[in-house]
Order: structure tokens, then sequence, then C-alpha cells
């Protein structure tokens, strides 16, 4: 009877040092993941949302960016398009939130690949967006790549692709 | 409705009988005559329907007018996933396809053009191999023109049969073998 008490202490010892490491220490899949959960959130706003609010929530959004952030748009309705920098992001983002009154983003599908190295990573999303003169959600797949930039999983580069060529 | 000396009287009693017995039959509509076999049952039951709606036939809904007239827009069907294990994809096939990323989304389509075989639209007409194709499950006008392209030994040309769209907004092309999941039920 001691000895199951004793082997039910070690098992809960070692699930909780497991616990432990994965929070102190995650999985750079797991963060990025994470990253790119908090992206879907910021590039998501209300309709009627107040212009401080806005502001913020690109500032935000491009906190989560590489400061030389490459954006390749090719998709029908949108054109082609090549946007370089956080500042050209910030003000393309404020131009949509302007223009268009609310949208939801979400990922349904993300695939990471994660360089040997650790420090980079190339990821397949799927992008829904929902936006209110849209019937459906629109979809696109998305090819970005994701840099580990002073500690922090940062977006470095985003194009879109056709899954049928 | 009690008597003086407590106990309930005959239609107290009846009323109280009447009550055990619906709850027993309740519980018994619920768990069975076995509770332990019942429960069994419904495991065996939701193990059964999670290998065959996410392995075998996966329940999917239709959004977007793409392959209007054939399949309508929010209504349900099934990708039998297992169509292509012993076969390849045939010509007039509904495929589903997938993204990279994953299966959330697919994109729903028909197979017109094989591995190797050469697809053009010249003012609206299905061209294989420089021969006009008839496709009868497109009921809409089109005036699509597209240079020929020849696909690749794993390549499958597909497209939606709604062709009253423009062809700039409507997903069409060459997919890869790999990306389609399965058939589409019909």
């Amino acid at each position: 009877m001691r000895a199951g008490w004793r082997l039910l202490a070690l098992v809960a010892g070692v699930a909780a040092g497991v616990w432990l490491w994965s929070t102190l220490f995650p999985h750079p899949e797991k963060v990025i993941r994470a990253r790119l959960s908090e992206i879907a959130d910021l590039m998501s706003f209300p309709a009627n949302e107040p212009p401080l609010a806005a502001m913020t929530e690109v500032q935000q959004l491009c906190a989560r960016l590489s400061p030389d952030i490459e954006v390749r748009v090719d998709a029908p309705g949108f054109g082609r398009h090549t946007l370089q920098g956080r500042d050209r992001i910030r003000e393309a983002a404020l131009q949509f939130r302007s223009a268009v009154n609310g949208a939801h983003v979400r990922f349904p599908d993300i695939r990471i690949n994660l360089h040997p190295d650790r420090r980079a990573a190339e990821v397949f999303v799927t992008v829904a967006a929902r936006l209110p003169s849209e019937p459906d959600p629109v979809v696109q797949e998305m090819r970005l790549e994701m840099r580990k930039l002073g500690g922090d999983w940062r977006l470095a580069r985003a194009e879109t692709v056709r899954p049928l060529r | 409705m009690e008597s003086r000396n407590g106990t309930p009287t005959l239609a107290m009693r009846q009323v109280t009988q009447h009550g055990e017995g619906r709850s027993r039959l309740l519980k018994r509509l619920i768990w069975g005559r076995n509770p332990r076999r019942t429960l069994l049952r419904a495991a065996l039951l939701a193990a059964t329907a999670f290998v065959l709606f996410r392995f075998l036939l996966l329940p999917v809904q239709v959004r977007g007018q793409s392959m209007w007239p054939t399949y309508r827009d929010r209504s349900w069907n099934f990708v039998n996933r297992l169509a292509y294990w012993g076969g390849a994809p045939r010509r007039g096939d509904v495929v589903c396809i997938r993204f990279t990323a994953g299966e959330h989304i697919l994109i729903l389509k028909r197979v017109v053009g094989l591995p190797g075989e050469a697809v053009a639209f010249r003012a609206g007409r299905l061209f294989i191999n420089g021969q006009p194709i008839e496709e009868p499950y497109v009921r809409t006008p089109c005036d699509w023109d597209e240079p020929e392209r020849r696909l690749g030994p794993d390549e499958y040309y597909v497209v939606g049969d709604n062709r009253a769209m423009p062809a700039a907004d409507h997903w069409h092309g060459i997919t890869d073998r790999w990306r389609i999941v399965g058939k589409v039920l019909r």
C-alpha cells in the first residue's frame, strides 16, 4: 500500500515536472501557434470600431512583425500587391480597417515546418476571413516565414499561395 | 389525502406507484436492462461514428456558387476518402481538394483533365488534347478563353460547374494528386 502511494507520488511529481518544463520552456511550435492566434485576433475587429482602438490594435499587430517584413498578395479580388516594412503594413492595416466595417479572421489550419536551427520556420496557414459584405468567408492559403528575433517569434514574410495553379 | 395513522390512502399509493413506475421506465429507456452493456454499446457506436465520419466518409457543407447547379450553396454532402485507394480520379469525378495546412476547409471541384493531357478553354468550350469535350453538367453560358496547358504525371485539371462566373473569380486550374482528399458522393 505504501509502495503504491510512493509510486503515485512519483508519477504526480514527474507529471508536474513535465508540465512546468513545457510551461517555462515551450516548444517553438507551440509558441508560433500562440503568436499566430494573437495575429488572427489582432487582424479581427468589430463593426464601427473607434479609431483609437484601431490604432492600438494595429500597433500591437506591428509589434509581432519583423522590421523588414514583406507581404505579397496575389489573389482574385485583391490584385497583386507587395508591401514592405512595418510602417507600410501599419498604413495598409489602418486603411483596410477604415474601408471595411468589421472583420473576423481565423486560421483553421496551421502547418509548421521548423528549420533545423530552430530560429526560423516555414508556416502554411489557411486564412478564413468573415467580412460583412460577403455572405461566405473569404478563404486564402498563405505561406508565412516566422523568425526568432530578440527571443520572440515574429512574422517576417507572408505570401498568398494558389492551391490551384 | 393521508389516513389518520399516517399511511398513504389507496389513491395516494396509486400515485406513488405510478410515479415510481414512470421513473423506472425512464431509467430503463436511458440505461436499458443492463447499464454496463448499454454503456459499451454507446461507446462502440461513438467509436464507429468517429472512424466512419473522420476516416471514411467526411461530412462537408458546400459554401459558394462555383459548383452550381450540381451542388447548391449550403447543402450537405459526404466525401468518400477511400474512393481513390485502388485507382486514380477519373474525368467527371467531383472531388475535394485540400490546402497545404490541413483539411478543415476543402475546395470542391470537378476533374476535367487527367495526367499527361493538354487542357484549354476556347470560347467557353473545354478542349482536351485539342478535342472538344461534352460537359452535360455545365448549364450556364461560358465565354472563357484559356491557353492550352499540359499536365504533369501527377497533376489533374479541376474546375467548377458554374462557368457563368468570370474566370478570374472562379478558382480552377492544376492540382497535385496528393491534394485530392476523396470523391464526393452524389
